[in-house]
C-alpha cells in the first residue's frame, strides 16, 4: 500500500516535471526540447523499429514524430498528456509508412518455406508481418512486442477497446496461419 | 479437411484471450473439455502460442546514431524559420506591391509635364477657354454664392 502510494506520488511528480518541460518547450527553450527528446527517444525508436522492422526508417520516423509534436504543441490541452500525444503521432506515422510500403510492389511476394531451420526466424517474422494489413500488424506488435495494455493500444491507435480486442484476435489467427504456411506444416 | 465442432469458435476466442488475461475456472474447464474432443483446436492453440513466442523473440532493440538530439533540434530550427517565413510572406508580398504602386504613382505625378504629348490621329482636341467658367454657373440659383464672392 505504502509502495503504491509512493509510486503514485512518484508518477505525479514525474508528470509535473514533464508538464514543466513541455511548458518550457512551448516558449521555444532549446534545452527543454533536448531534454524532452532525450527522455522519449528510446521508447519511440524501439516502437518504430518493431513496427517498421527497419532501424534507419525508424530513426527517421522518430525524428518526424518529435518535429510534428513540437509543431502541433499548441493543440495539446494538458502538458501532462505529452508522452501519449507524442507516442500517438509516432504510431500514426509508422502506420502511414506501412500503408505506403504495402502499396508498393514487394520484392518477395510470398514467404519462402522454412527449410530445415536454416532460415533465420527474424527474417521469416518480418516477411510474415509484411503480409498482415497495417492495422492488424500495428495492433499485434503493440500488444505482443511492446506489451501495451488494451487501453494503451486503443489510445495509441485512436480506436475503441472493442476494436483492439477484435483486431488482436484476427491478427493472431492470421499470423498463426501464415506462420504455419511458412514453416511448412 | 477440418470438421468444426460446436464451440470451436469460442475455443479460438478464449485461446486468444488467454494471452491477455487469466481465464475463469468455467472458461478453463470449457477449454479442457473441448481439447479432449477436438484435436484440431488443440493443435491450433499450440501453433498459435509458438507463432506468438517467435514474434516476441524477434523484438528488435533500438539503435540510433550519435547526435540524435542535435539532428532533431537542427531540423526543428529550420522548421521554425520556414514556418515564420510562411507566416509573414503574404504581408511582405502585399507591402512590396503597395510600395511599387506608390512609387509608380509618385513618378507619374512629378514627371507628368515631361511626358510627350502624342496627338491621336482623327481626334479633335479642344482647349477650354481660360476666362470661361470651369463649372456650371450656379450664382443665379444660390444668391449666397454672390455674397461670398
Amino acid at each position: 500500500m505504502v509502495n503504491a502510494k509512493l509510486l503514485a506520488g512518484g508518477r505525479s511528480e514525474a508528470a509535473f516535471d514533464e508538464a514543466t518541460w513541455v511548458a518550457r518547450c512551448r516558449e521555444g527553450d532549446e534545452a527543454a526540447l533536448a531534454t524532452i527528446i532525450a527522455r522519449h527517444r528510446n521508447r519511440l525508436i524501439r516502437t518504430a523499429t518493431n513496427l517498421l522492422r527497419d532501424r534507419h526508417e525508424a530513426e527517421d520516423v522518430a525524428q518526424d514524430a518529435f518535429l510534428k509534436a513540437f509543431r502541433e504543441l499548441h493543440r495539446l490541452r494538458e502538458d501532462k498528456a505529452f508522452p501519449g500525444f507524442l507516442y500517438r503521432i509516432c504510431v500514426r506515422l509508422c502506420m502511414d509508412r506501412l500503408r505506403l510500403k504495402r502499396a508498393e510492389p514487394s520484392e518477395f511476394d510470398r514467404v519462402q518455406p522454412h527449410e530445415g531451420g536454416n532460415v533465420e526466424n527474424r527474417v521469416v517474422i518480418e516477411k510474415l508481418l509484411d503480409l498482415l494489413a497495417p492495422d492488424l500488424r500495428t495492433t499485434l506488435v503493440l500488444r505482443e512486442i511492446e506489451q501495451l495494455s488494451y487501453e494503451e493500444v486503443a489510445e495509441a491507435m485512436h480506436v475503441p477497446i472493442g476494436t483492439v480486442r477484435s483486431r488482436l484476435h484476427t491478427a493472431r489467427e492470421r499470423f498463426r496461419k501464415l506462420w504455419l504456411e511458412a514453416v511448412g506444416e | 479437411m477440418k470438421v468444426r465442432l460446436f464451440g470451436c469458435g469460442k475455443f479460438a476466442w478464449l485461446a486468444s484471450e488467454s494471452h491477455d488475461r487469466l481465464l475463469s475456472s468455467r472458461e478453463r474447464s470449457f477449454m479442457d473439455r473441448h481439447r479432449a474432443v477436438c484435436g484440431e483446436c488443440e493443435r491450433a492453440e499450440w501453433s498459435g502460442a509458438m507463432a506468438l513466442n517467435m514474434l516476441r523473440e524477434s523484438s528488435m532493440e533500438p539503435v540510433f546514431g550519435a547526435g540524435f538530439e542535435d539532428r532533431v533540434l537542427r531540423r526543428h530550427r529550420v522548421q521554425t524559420v520556414r514556418a515564420s517565413l510562411g507566416y509573414w510572406s503574404p504581408a511582405f508580398l502585399g507591402a512590396s506591391i503597395a510600395m511599387v504602386a506608390i512609387l509608380a504613382g509618385l513618378q507619374m505625378v512629378t514627371r507628368s509635364a515631361e511626358l510627350p504629348v502624342v496627338p491621336a490621329p482623327g481626334v479633335e482636341v479642344r482647349r477650354q477657354d481660360a476666362d470661361g467658367p470651369k463649372f456650371p454657373d450656379l450664382r443665379p440659383i444660390f444668391p449666397t454664392l454672390r455674397r461670398m464672392q
